[in-house]
């Protein structure tokens, strides 16, 4: 057993300065996970050289895999620092904030593109509104359990990272949002709203920039069937990209502004 | 943009990230989605269809050089039209094929370095097979079908002596080396893309559906590549008989005859070596 741990964390001072490299070496302890090694360097932020320097930057929440926003590269894998546990990882431990995500500082990035994306293809209820539309449909118990393996995307981003993708070149909004449309597509409020969410996935960006690599569902921290979910959207989108190259979408009704 | 808070949310929602994003025209614009569907569906019909015909014409070498060029005379019976047919069926589809599949595979950042999973080796392995093809490709449709004189020299005389002898300062051995690559490239272009066709349009829905046409496409590759060895094997062996006195005429006599049927057809009893 090493009697210390070491991590090499890629770092960032802020958006527009260059990344550079420091290695720390902190006490062994046993069940640390990486968050926790995070806390002992910044306790006292000193290189393995002895150079002083600032604490590593990182976001985190939940500390349970629920959040998703301690995602980062751990020895090159997109993951939750918070599950990954010290004892189970080869070392020196490989530390990078997500490449395909603009860097705050440090390990934190921001994910807000896929929020973005989540607006865009309407991956919500439509039930606003000013009066009460009464009980929701009933859901078969099978249906329902196809629906909460979906729900339990935390839109952490590590679908996207390990995309190929997804990169400067191409728009692609990634797995995540592919799944949450489908989720919604399925759900028998979230269906009304079904043809709007297609029309923006034949968009720029949508399902025709999926390349079939597979590795989102492969690093999926949630094991959510996120290719089930694509090939099914394919599916749908078959038909609807039928059905639009046919049948112009349907008029909507002017709204009047009010003076 | 006036956004009125007396609007649902969703609507305010969506006029907000509408001009957050690039505006009604470029978010509805739906060309790419078509054009990967294209490509996608180009790939299986005409191309794959194409390169299974092409392929178990070629096999047929293995029998012998007459019946080759019996099988070669059937697509040449189309006369006149074959120039359409092929303009039509492989020529417009392949250069659509490749100019998206260029697009395509120049928007890819492969990761198999890091992500070692069999899908995504097969992702980066279409991409690059698919640049072998298109230099592949390019070169044997320019030398065999455009440099190609049918009525000078038959294709199995060419091939033979392209394998045995080499051409262009190549030995046949680099020739078969080379048709063996371009072509088991081309193959597994084809075979993954068959899946992958199968994930785009959503006619494999699941990982055991998916894995299912994956047997399905491997044993659709490993009878193609077979063809493929039957091919280069086949007119290999024509080599020894370039020097059998009248072998070219006899080839040509075949693409001479203006009939096909029972009688004038040289079947595999017919031809025997010298």
């Amino acid at each position: 057993m090493p009697d210390t741990i070491s991590l090499k964390i890629k770092r960032q001072d802020s958006p527009d300065k260059p990344a550079y490299w420091e290695t720390f070496e902190i006490p062994y302890q046993p069940n640390l996970n990486v968050i926790s090694a995070l806390m002992e360097i910044r306790v006292n932020p000193v290189t393995r050289d002895g150079k002083k320097t600032t604490a590593p930057v990182w976001d985190a929440a939940c500390l349970e895999e629920v959040c998703g926003s301690c995602s980062m590269l751990i020895n090159g894998r997109p993951r939750q620092a918070c599950t990954a546990l010290i004892d189970s990882l080869e070392q020196p431990i490989v530390i990078e904030p997500f490449s395909k995500f603009p860097v705050i500082r440090d390990l934190m990035v921001d994910r807000s593109r896929m929020f973005e994306a989540l607006r865009r293809v309407k991956a919500r209820n439509p039930l606003d509104g000013t009066y009460a539309l009464g009980p929701g449909a009933l859901v078969h118990a099978d249906k329902q359990q196809e629906m909460y393996t979906y729900s339990r995307c935390m839109t952490c981003g590590c679908c996207l990272e390990a995309c190929p993708q997804i990169n400067e070149h191409s728009p692609f909004m990634g797995a995540a949002v592919l799944g949450q449309a489908y989720l919604f597509n399925l759900q028998p409020a979230g269906s009304s709203l079904a043809g709007e969410r297609l029309d923006e996935l034949m968009g720029p960006g949508g399902h025709g920039d999926c390349g079939n690599a597979q590795n989102c569902v492969r690093v999926c921290p949630k094991e959510i069937p996120l290719t089930d979910a694509i090939a099914a959207i394919g599916r749908q989108l078959t038909w609807h990209s039928i059905k639009r190259f046919f049948t112009d979408p349907p008029k909507k009704h002017k709204e009047v502004q009010p003076q | 943009m006036v956004v009125n808070h007396n609007w649902p949310a969703f609507a305010i929602d969506a006029l907000t990230t509408r001009d957050t994003l690039h505006g009604i025209l470029i978010m509805t614009d739906t060309r790419y989605f078509y054009l990967r569907r294209l490509h996608s569906l180009l790939g299986v019909i005409p191309l794959g269809v194409f390169l299974i015909n092409h392929l178990l014409t070629n096999s047929t070498a293995i029998v012998s050089a007459e019946f080759f060029e019996e099988k070669v005379k059937l697509i040449h019976l189309l006369g006149p039209a074959l120039p359409i047919v092929e303009a039509v069926l492989i020529f417009v589809p392949l250069a659509l094929h490749i100019a998206l599949g260029i697009y395509i595979a120049t928007q890819a950042k492969m990761n198999t370095s890091t992500l070692k999973y069999a899908r995504n080796y097969a992702y980066t392995f279409q991409r690059i097979t698919g640049w072998i093809a298109v230099v592949y490709i390019t070169y044997h449709v320019v030398h065999l079908r455009f440099m190609q004189n049918m009525e000078e020299e038959p294709f199995s005389i060419t091939l033979a002596r392209m394998f045995s002898e080499g051409i262009w300062g190549l030995p046949g051995v680099v020739w078969m080396a080379l048709y063996f690559i371009g072509g088991m490239a081309v193959i597994f272009h084809f075979a993954n893309g068959l899946c992958t066709f199968c994930m785009r349009w959503g006619i494999t829905v699941g990982p055991q559906s998916q894995r299912r046409m994956a047997f399905l496409a491997t044993g659709v590759g490993a009878v193609l590549a077979l063809m493929l060895i039957s091919s280069i094997i086949g007119f290999a062996r024509t080599a020894p008989r370039l020097s059998e006195p009248g072998f070219k005429e006899k080839l040509l006599q075949i693409h001479e005859k203006k009939e096909i049927d029972g009688k004038t057809m040289i079947s595999r009893g017919v031809s025997t070596h010298a």
